[in-house]
């Protein structure tokens, strides 16, 4: 995938992300939800792109003041990472400077899944089942009451092995084009589930707008 | 220059995040509110029992009462790590939304595993 096309589908797919956003914190002010949507419609169809990044980016910063911190966690900070990339690498100066920038998303993208893989791993209680379970036992993520009979159930180690398996390979798949497209899709069923079982719905958006950043790494790496 | 500061310690995370999810599954809040300070205590949030598919599928693309939730939640655990008065309000602020109308105090229970059983006790509550 080249740099620009990678460059713009990342574009869009964060404009996707910060749209579902906006609609839900519509709540928070019609003028803000409006000019959030305005501004990811217009990079969605690609007019003065960098202007809007860096209006997003405000406005992503005037969010986190709001909340004294990400709003939802790990989903905001991923779009305040996308935003900041996209947006260095459309201003940066020299195509070089560009590039890291993207090339910095991507990197972060992968240590994203290895590292919430490690930290699983060399925890005994993922790697026995008991943290999924507890998870379902009487953490606050589960969105249906009925999850919580889930707890204890014996598919629950396999899932978790599964899950940090899947984590901690995720960067191997770096090293062939076809496996990176699996592991992609992979990951995205892995949010899919999390925002059905756990409500993690805008991880579900955000992530894959870093995933054009991937594809264009791997190809960069192997074409240099 | 307080506000460029601030602004730095909450965007500097996003740029170089720890991507820990889920390290620990350690104790987690509930919070419960009164509307009067002899009011029956009531959950912020009520779990729904049994959403189909379609619901589901509907929570994909908009969510944000459970959103709402989990910032609640993250608030709570915010708290009990360094109590802060404004965070209290926050919270205060938040919960009188999802109620309409004022809300008087709420307290923050944590709920755990011990052993194979689960439990339940009142760790903070707010000034009213």
């Amino acid at each position: 995938m080249s740099f620009e096309v990678a460059l713009r589908v990342s574009e869009v797919l964060v404009a996707i992300a910060l749209l579902q956003r906006s609609i839900e914190d519509a709540r928070l002010g019609q003028a803000v939800t409006l000019a959030h949507g305005v501004l990811c419609f217009l990079l969605i169809i690609g007019v003065t792109t960098a202007p809007v990044l860096a209006l997003l980016w405000l406005l992503g910063l005037r969010h986190l003041l709001m909340f004294g911190g990400p709003y939802n966690g790990g989903a905001d900070k991923m779009a305040m990472l996308v935003l900041s990339c996209l947006l260095l690498a459309r201003i940066a100066p020299t195509y070089a400077i560009a590039e890291l920038a993207f090339a910095y998303l991507a990197i972060q993208t992968i240590l994203s899944y290895w590292i919430s893989g490690w930290v699983k791993f060399r925890n005994a209680n993922w790697r026995n089942g008991q943290a999924l379970s507890d998870v379902f036992a009487f953490s606050a993520y589960p969105v249906d009451a009925r999850f919580r009979d889930f707890a204890g159930a014996p598919w629950l180690l396999p899932a978790s092995l599964g899950v940090i398996l899947f984590e901690l390979a995720f960067p191997l798949a770096l090293l062939n084009q076809t496996a990176l497209y699996a592991a992609l899709v992979c990951a995205a069923l892995f949010h899919l589930s999390n925002a059905i079982f756990l409500g993690l719905n805008r991880f579900f958006w955000i992530w894959p707008s870093a995933y054009p950043a991937v594809l264009w790494l791997q190809d960069r790496a192997l074409t240099s | 220059m307080e506000i460029v500061l601030r602004a730095l310690r909450l965007f500097l995370p996003c740029l170089m995040p720890s991507w820990a999810f889920f390290k620990e599954i350690g104790p987690s809040p509930r919070i419960e509110y009164c509307t009067e300070s002899d009011a029956p205590w009531q959950p912020a949030y009520v779990w729904p029992q049994g959403m189909g598919v379609q619901r589901h599928l509907q929570r994909l693309f908009y969510n944000a009462d459970w959103n709402a939730h989990l910032f609640l939640t993250s608030l709570a655990e915010r708290q009990l790590i360094e109590p802060d008065r404004d965070v209290e309000a926050l919270i205060k602020h938040v919960l009188a939304q999802k109620a309409g109308r004022h809300v008087a105090a709420f307290r923050i229970l944590l709920e755990c595993r011990e052993g194979s059983e689960l439990r339940r006790d009142i760790t903070y509550q707010s000034s009213s």
